[in-house]
């Protein structure tokens, strides 16, 4: 028996730590998870805050099915963990976080200031830092996560993967929750978030083919089939889109930037793929489509202060929108000049607008500065709000095309 | 004198009548197949004799033609010096004709099928193989089946099991050495190796552990294992069994021994390898790229097998979060309205299909069609509609029972793995399914057979170790014996046999 003792004896310990110091005891069913898809913030009438969460109705939705409706639950607290547990309170089984794909703010939040509700998010182990954070442009929060009709399915998955779409498409620009955090907290950049609305289905139209003006919307959806499926029922309904960016000062809310200037923002300030852009050949009717399929831009600062942006994309020629045939008459290297020269005159228009009317520095040119230059950001960084305002950008743009999807030039043979 | 053995008695007399009493009523007293044939040779000063031996397991003709017409028909000399003698070179046809006055030979000859040979003045017996019965023909094992390869399968006869060894291995250096284990049942065995490459570590150690065996029978080559083998107390075989003659050919090529018994066609192999679970006789018979496929395929099916029940509850109802959204919300819809945790599910299941296994294993063939519409319909379908369990689980259940089908030499060792890694991801979640696996590998790593690793050439950074291990590598690069078992690893080219 003396023999058994030692090793019993380590097994037991072990055994006993394993139990005790681990914290795996967690065993749940996942029958008894309430999937949170999306959570909205509001202002509450009461309390201070009213917090709505998406969640997954897994008794909803027709047999067999891969999509499940969404059911909308709410909350006020006077703190976001106060109203969740609110909502908790009320419902059978654990709020499940981790799979939530979305956090909405309302613009009354946001001008309150973001950091105090992003807390929350950030503390509790549950939800993920890939949550994707976006500003409501309707009345409330909530708003937006409504379903278009009874039995379509969740929009916050559908809102995330469109996104994820948009962002690849160059239409608008997918911010995390750990992006914003970087952001928020550091310094030399100010924090731009996409916005939602909701936008009217046009009557007898399905609102799957509605979307392609909305940012990103133009693939066939669960949510835009479904949205199909309920348009004729009633008029007046709406789907969810996405729409522009809002702009921070700090973590407060100052303005906003349309679909269009977020799309020309996107081609100087990420890597776009299948992004597009149009070229103007001489006249309005002359219109050359390229897509881009790999651009990069380097954001490099110079003495003066100055900044210089150098865009260098690869695209393909998509579209000759005209009768003329604009590749043979300029001559590859035309086109790419003139698609540089739009590209240049496009960007240094929109950083002149945001430097005038927004003065926030949403391209990160004090960040590129902090890091290429950490000297001269020492010297710029308590007026950095002023400088930036007047800060001199150069924008050069290299276009090179390398497929105009003919193997002979149009209309030859 | 018990009935166990005979120790070094003798026949008690030169007296036949005395002898043949004291057969008749001590030794086969109440057995009415022991025959005492009595013949009578009147030539020369006339001789009494008796045959004695076991109905219906000699040769009827072969004692005809060559026992009792010599004996009757004889011309004896009128002086005859040595009986037995001259009985033995000038009167009795049989092949095998041996002189004993051993009781112990003499009975065990007369109960397997010789015939013993009493003569009237003589203290000895004559011994002579008459043997007779019959043994079921030669055919392909039922469980080891090949698509290429021999065909032929051991049978129960020790002698006709030698002689399809022998008939592979056609050289001097294969030696046989029998044995005989059971006080009662007295089975012969035999301990078979090539001199010159075999293990001799695991021969010494086999024929040190064979001599301690002390059981009253042995029916089959487990009794032995059991008795002989590393670790008698674990689930996992540290002895290997096959049925084909060109497996224990190959094996004692590789300098492993032999262990054939009488009664079994299953032949005990050693040292035996964790990797020899994996492996079939038929990867050699086949192209190495599709046998190497072959065996890194069985691998991947242990794995899974014994993983894969564990793995679903860990992630399920431990860990939701690792999975995708659509997989979660698909299981958790699934699992809406059964009664029992996933674990009892699982655990439910996993039962139902080893009673299934089990039931297709005992149960007459032509009621085969019963238990499989009564398992898949039954117990699959309306199981999940009834929603006493989730689809998921059938699901795994079905993977898990048909990745471990295909590894029958690990199944018992599958089974127990899997339940264990269960229970403990059951308390501990993917936690503990790491100890469970580390648990395992730890132990594995701690057994041998006869001396050698029960993992050897399992290590990753010898890769010239892998070339019959978990892949076979084509046989110009083979050349050399697999490492840990022959001290003679030359296996071709370079002189090949080193004496």
């Amino acid at each position: 028996m003396k023999r058994f003792f030692r090793p019993a004896l380590a097994v037991a310990l072990a055994a006993a730590m394993a139990l005790t110091l681990t914290g795996c005891w967690d065993y749940r069913e996942v029958e008894g998870l309430q999937f949170v898809a999306g959570i909205a913030i509001d202002k509450g009438t009461s309390k201070r805050y009213l917090v709505t969460l998406e969640l997954v109705d897994l008794t909803g939705g027709t047999q067999g099915s891969s999509t499940l409706p969404g059911k909308l639950v709410a909350a006020d607290g006077d703190t976001i963990s106060d109203a969740v547990a609110n909502v908790a309170t009320n419902m059978q089984g654990d709020l499940y976080f981790n799979d939530c794909k979305l956090a909405v703010f309302s613009r009354e939040i946001a001008k309150d200031g973001l950091t105090a509700v992003l807390d929350w998010l950030n503390r509790d182990p549950q939800p993920r830092f890939t949550m994707q954070l976006y500003i409501s442009l309707e009345r409330t929060a909530a708003d937006v996560l409504k379903p278009e009709s009874e039995d379509s399915p969740a929009v916050a998955p559908y809102i995330s993967s469109a996104m994820e779409q948009a962002n690849s498409m160059g239409r608008n620009t997918q911010v995390c929750l750990y992006e914003a955090d970087d952001i928020l907290w550091g310094e030399g950049m100010d924090l731009s978030l996409p916005c939602l609305k909701r936008e009217k289905l046009p009557d007898g139209q399905s609102g799957g083919q509605s979307g392609g003006q909305s940012g990103g919307q133009s693939n066939s959806q669960p949510g835009g089939q479904a949205g199909g499926q309920a348009s004729g029922q009633a008029s007046g309904q709406s789907k969810t889109v996405i729409s522009g960016t809002a702009v921070f000062r700090g973590d407060r809310l100052v303005g906003y930037r349309s679909e269009d200037q977020t799309r020309t923002d996107m081609l100087f300030t990420s890597s776009v793929h299948e992004g597009q852009f149009v070229v103007e050949a001489g006249s309005a009717a002359k219109r050359v489509s390229l897509t881009i399929r790999n651009s990069s831009s380097s954001i490099l600062p110079a003495a003066g202060p100055r900044i210089s942006i150098s865009i260098d994309a690869d695209c393909t020629l998509d579209e000759e929108n005209t009768s003329a045939n604009v590749l043979l008459s300029l001559g590859t290297d035309g086109v790419e000049r003139l698609a540089q020269s739009t590209l240049c005159a496009n960007a240094q228009k929109e950083i002149r607008a945001v430097q005038t009317e927004l003065g926030c520095d949403i391209f990160g040119f004090g960040r590129e500065i902090s890091r290429k230059d950490p000297e001269l950001w020492k010297k710029l960084k308590p007026r950095w709000g002023e400088i930036f305002r007047t800060l001199k950008v150069d924008v050069s743009a290299r276009v090179h095309i390398d497929n105009s999807g003919y193997a002979y030039p149009k209309g030859k043979r | 004198m018990g009935k166990d053995g005979f120790g070094s008695a003798k026949l008690p007399s030169s007296d036949l009548e005395a002898n043949v009493r004291y057969l008749k009523e001590n030794i086969f007293a109440k057995d009415d197949t022991m025959q005492f044939r009595r013949l009578r040779n009147h030539s020369g000063p006339g001789f009494a004799f008796c045959l004695v031996y076991a109905d219906g397991m000699v040769n009827n003709k072969l004692m005809a033609d060559d026992v009792v017409r010599p004996l009757i028909q004889y011309r004896f000399p009128d002086r005859v010096d040595d009986l037995m003698e001259l009985l033995e070179t000038n009167v009795v046809f049989p092949n095998g004709a041996e002189r004993t006055a051993e009781m112990e030979k003499i009975v065990q000859a007369a109960v397997y099928g010789d015939t013993v040979l009493l003569a009237d003045g003589c203290p000895e017996a004559l011994v002579l193989e008459t043997k007779g019965f019959k043994v079921r023909s030669i055919e392909e094992p039922m469980t080891e089946r090949v698509l290429r390869g021999p065909r032929e399968g051991f049978n129960e006869s020790l002698l006709m099991n030698l002689t399809l060894l022998r008939r592979k291995l056609r050289t001097p250096d294969l030696k046989m050495q029998y044995m005989t284990f059971g006080r009662r049942t007295r089975t012969k065995a035999c301990v078979c190796y090539l001199d010159s490459v075999v293990d001799r570590h695991a021969l010494d150690e086999l024929k040190k552990r064979l001599k301690k065996v002390d059981i009253d029978g042995t029916l089959d080559t487990e009794y032995l294992a059991d008795l002989v083998r590393d670790h008698p107390w674990s689930g996992v075989d540290t002895v290997g069994t096959t049925e084909r003659p060109d497996v224990v050919a190959g094996k004692l090529l590789e300098g492993r021994v032999a262990l054939l018994l009488d009664g079994t066609p299953q032949v005990l192999t050693v040292p035996y390898l964790f990797l020899e679970s994996f492996q079939s006789d038929e990867d050699y018979y086949l192209n190495f790229w599709f046998a190497s496929i072959g065996r890194l395929l069985r691998i991947l099916s242990f794995l899974i097998s014994i993983t894969f029940p564990g793995i679903y509850v860990a992630l399920v109802a431990f860990h939701p979060e690792v999975l995708p959204l659509p997989l979660l919300i698909s299981i958790s819809q699934a699992r809406l309205g059964v009664p029992f945790p996933t674990v009892l599910e699982m655990l439910f299941m996993l039962v139902v299909f080893e009673m299934l296994r089990e039931s297709g294993a005992r149960m007459p063939g032509m009621m085969g069609q019963t238990l499989s519409i009564v398992g898949a319909l039954v117990i699959g379908q309306a199981a999940v509609e009834a929603k006493i369990v989730s689809a998921p689980i059938i699901i795994v259940v079905s993977l898990t029972a048909i990745t471990g089908m295909m590894n029958p030499k690990i199944k018992g060792f599958t089974i127990l793995v899997r339940f264990v890694i269960l229970l403990m991801v059951s308390m501990l979640g993917l936690y503990g399914f790491l100890f469970g696996v580390i648990g395992l590998l730890a132990y594995l790593y701690s057994v041998e057979s006869f001396g050698t690793p029960f993992l050897t050439n399992t290590r990753a950074d010898r890769p010239q170790e892998w070339k019959d291990t978990t892949i076979r590598a084509p046989w110009q690069v083979m050349l050399r014996r697999p490492v840990g078992l022959s001290r003679n690893r030359v296996r071709q080219k370079q002189g090949g046999e080193k004496k």
